[in-house]
């Protein structure tokens, strides 16, 4: 059974939506910058990923952010009509933003707000709508939930979306903890110094590719299998044989061998464990042909959106299928000595012959990972 | 009807209702999981418990008790093999005490106060992978934060992994912890309360489920409480189709001798609707059905209600002589989604 995924929606730090947003990450336009919203005293680093407000405002409502990618894939979506439609949303960090300044006396927050089903209720009739909160895997873990809708006959269209926005007690926390004060994020690097955080949005429609065709939608990619494990080992650090299980975990589902996969879109926090981890991780499942696939990390580009990378990171592959041009790797002075070898994208590629199956990794706090794989129609 | 391999079953349950108010008139089945003081070392021995915040705490305790119960062998437990145990938290208020302590420092002072130990604590999944790291089950791991439908959903959801070959036991956890800022953030039910307008009070609990596949559970023998199947879920508790559905739900029903239905009632006036047109349904389909509502003496339970419902029904059918059909309801608090599923026993 082939699923598909028919239409999609981004915001990011870099565009207001999907083509805005790869037209930047091809040009290597950084969305880095000094804060927007956020204090610069109560912090040691100053700089962040924001969506700029005055060219996109979000209002802190991570809520709203969903609404507008909801609203821009369900404007295409044709007609429903007899389809029973999910609704699945990955965020690791929820409504907290407005949480925070509620409590700071600047918001109210009533209830109804700090969960999306009264706010997608107000905007669409949907049959099923289910939030998970599954930290930076979120909103992979919520692809993987979409195809298990399909799969079981549960759902005939889900829409996957994602969504982060910046909360100051998970930047302070990340501020506090990490002794060394990056500037900038920097996948890969040598003297990476860790993560910074992002903000973005995202969403996708997922059907049977046969569905998709009865209906008049042209797909954009296929979903070839979401593989999901858990490290069991750390509450924050990274863990090898967990992204190792999910990496096999989705080559197996969804019937690939490793020399198939061309492009892989990494995880890539910029961080010294993750990214020495995932390494790690990829040559114990690539061997010897990882050096000739292209890896890539756009969070040096939009930063850590947290939750919403993964989808994120999905729907910039989907373009890097279809537009054959994979954004480069922003930042990279100098490879670490664990990717010397390895084929870690520091131009804007175009690439001759086609990208057929790509890889999107997305490894979480708490242990957890997802990984898709994608293939062009 | 006989099961298929990998047909959900319940295998195990653990519940854990801290609660400090009078005893008369709590429901006579939630008796046996009052804890009056919740000493976590007791159940869970003194170590690796530091820095743990109250939802985790809750959480690891059902989940030991829910082992023990299913027969799960200990020394099974921590393998490395454990990649087909996968594990869903059900919670929308676990971790908002740390956010508010951290957002609380930072405007305060800065974020060099903050205490780096509560880093893994801001991320909304730390019960799941709090659990996940304990006893080293390295399936599938979710935490849904889905409204005061969250329990079932999670349920469900679980039951979904399992049949798609993904884990073959979910351990399925509902929790929320009772603190000063859910007191805040729910005031204006606590003025319907006072006004006697609602039954609306907060409450704090756990509960646990293990969900296994049919074929996992005859191959090691495991006690059987029953499988769970029927899921309905009503993402708009205002849906103008609603009595369709419900009617549609009822329908599949089979005449049953005894029902036995958990709900929440007059705490919501979303979900009374609900209940209200589920009862009168209830009536064609059978003469002889009990309506129990946990909440009206322990405080509402939001994302712990579905699941502490759904193991106190489990119970219900090995403990019952009537074998009733176990009809679980959760949600239409604040707008948000209404789910209901069914609990029954292997025939």
């Amino acid at each position: 059974m082939s699923i598909v995924i028919t239409a999609s929606s981004m915001i990011t730090s870099v565009g207001r939506n999907v083509e805005e947003s790869f037209k930047a990450m091809c040009d290597g336009n950084s969305g880095l910058k000094s804060f927007v919203n956020i204090t610069p005293s109560k912090f040691n680093v100053n700089k962040a990923y924001e969506i700029d407000t005055n060219i996109f405002n979000h209002k802190n409502q991570a809520s709203y952010m969903i609404e507008q990618v909801l609203k821009d894939v369900i404007k295409d979506m044709g007609s429903l009509k007899g389809k029973k439609v999910s609704i699945i949303i990955g965020t690791g960090l929820r409504e907290m933003k407005r949480l925070e300044l509620w409590r700071k006396g600047q918001d109210e927050f009533p209830i109804s707000d700090s969960f999306f089903t009264p706010m997608i209720n107000s905007i669409t009739e949907i049959d099923s709508i289910y939030t998970i909160s599954n930290a930076c895997a979120s909103s992979l873990y919520a692809l993987a939930l979409g195809e298990d809708l399909i799969t079981l006959g549960e759902a005939d269209i889900v829409i996957v979306a994602g969504c982060d926005l910046i909360s100051e007690s998970m930047f302070g926390l990340l501020d506090r903890s990490n002794p060394v004060k990056p500037e900038k994020l920097q996948p890969f690097d040598l003297n990476r110094k860790g993560v910074l955080l992002g903000e973005g949005a995202a969403a996708i429609v997922l059907e049977k590719k046969c569905s998709a065709y009865e209906r008049g939608q042209q797909p954009l990619a296929a979903l070839r299998a979401v593989g999901i494990s858990c490290d069991a080992f750390h509450e924050t650090a990274p863990d090898k044989n967990g992204m190792v299980n999910a990496i096999n975990n989705a080559h197996q589902r969804a019937g690939v061998s490793p020399n198939q996969v061309n492009l892989i879109y990494a995880h890539g926090t910029g961080t010294y464990l993750n990214d020495q981890t995932e390494i790690q991780a990829l040559i114990e499942v690539f061997g010897d042909k990882l050096e000739y696939i292209p890896i890539t990390g756009i969070k040096s580009i939009i930063g850590h959106t947290s939750g919403a990378s993964g989808l994120i990171a999905l729907i910039t592959a989907i373009e890097s299928i279809n537009r054959c041009t994979i954004p480069a790797t922003l930042y990279l002075e100098e490879l670490m000595d664990e990717a010397r070898d390895l084929n870690i994208v520091s131009e804007v590629t175009r690439e001759n012959s086609s990208l057929n199956i790509v890889q999107i990794n997305a490894f979480g706090f708490g242990g957890l990972n997802a990984v898709a794989i994608i293939e062009r129609i | 009807m006989k099961y298929l391999n990998n047909t959900p079953v319940i295998t195990g349950i653990g519940i854990m209702l801290p609660f400090s108010g009078k005893k008369d008139n709590l429901v006579e089945n939630v008796k046996p999981f009052i804890y009056e003081d919740f000493s976590p070392e007791v159940i869970l021995g003194k170590k690796g418990l530091k820095f743990k915040d109250p939802a985790t705490l809750m959480s690891l305790c059902v989940v030991e008790q829910a082992l023990k119960d299913s027969g799960f062998e200990k020394e099974k437990i921590k393998q490395d093999s454990n990649n087909d145990i996968g594990i869903i938290v059900s919670s929308n208020f676990g971790n908002i005490d740390t956010i508010s302590k951290s957002i609380s420092i930072i405007s305060e002072t800065h974020a060099n106060f903050l205490s780096a130990m509560d880093l893994p604590k801001a991320s909304s999944n730390i019960v799941a992978s709090s659990i996940a790291i304990r006893y080293k089950f390295r399936g599938p791991n979710y935490t849904i934060c889905n409204g005061n439908s969250s329990g079932i959903d999670a349920i469900q959801l679980a039951a979904n992994t399992i049949k798609v070959g993904r884990a073959n036991k979910m351990i399925v956890v509902g929790v929320e912890p009772k603190n000063e800022i859910i007191e805040q953030l729910t005031d204006t039910q606590r003025i319907d309360y006072e006004k006697g307008e609602s039954n609306y009070k907060v409450g704090e609990g756990a509960a646990c489920i293990i969900l296994e596949s049919y074929l996992s559970a005859k191959e090691r023998n495991a006690k059987i409480y029953g499988r769970v199947h029927s899921y309905l879920n009503i993402s708009n508790p205002c849906d103008s189709n609603l009595n369709n559905k419900i009617s549609d739900y009822l329908s599949m029903i089979k005449k049953n001798d005894h029902i036995l239905m958990y709900g929440q009632y007059r705490a919501f006036s979303y979900s009374d609707k609900i209940m209200e047109t589920l009862t009168s349904g209830l009536e064609k389909v059978s003469k002889n059905y009990s309506l129990l509502d946990i909440c009206e003496s322990i405080g509402d339970l939001n994302g712990a209600q579905g699941v502490i419902q759904c193991a106190l029904g489990a119970l219900e059918l090995i403990l019952s002589k009537k074998h009733p059909l176990v009809i679980v309801t959760s949600g239409g608090g604040w707008g948000g989604g209404f789910s209901i599923i069914q609990i029954e026993e292997e025939e």
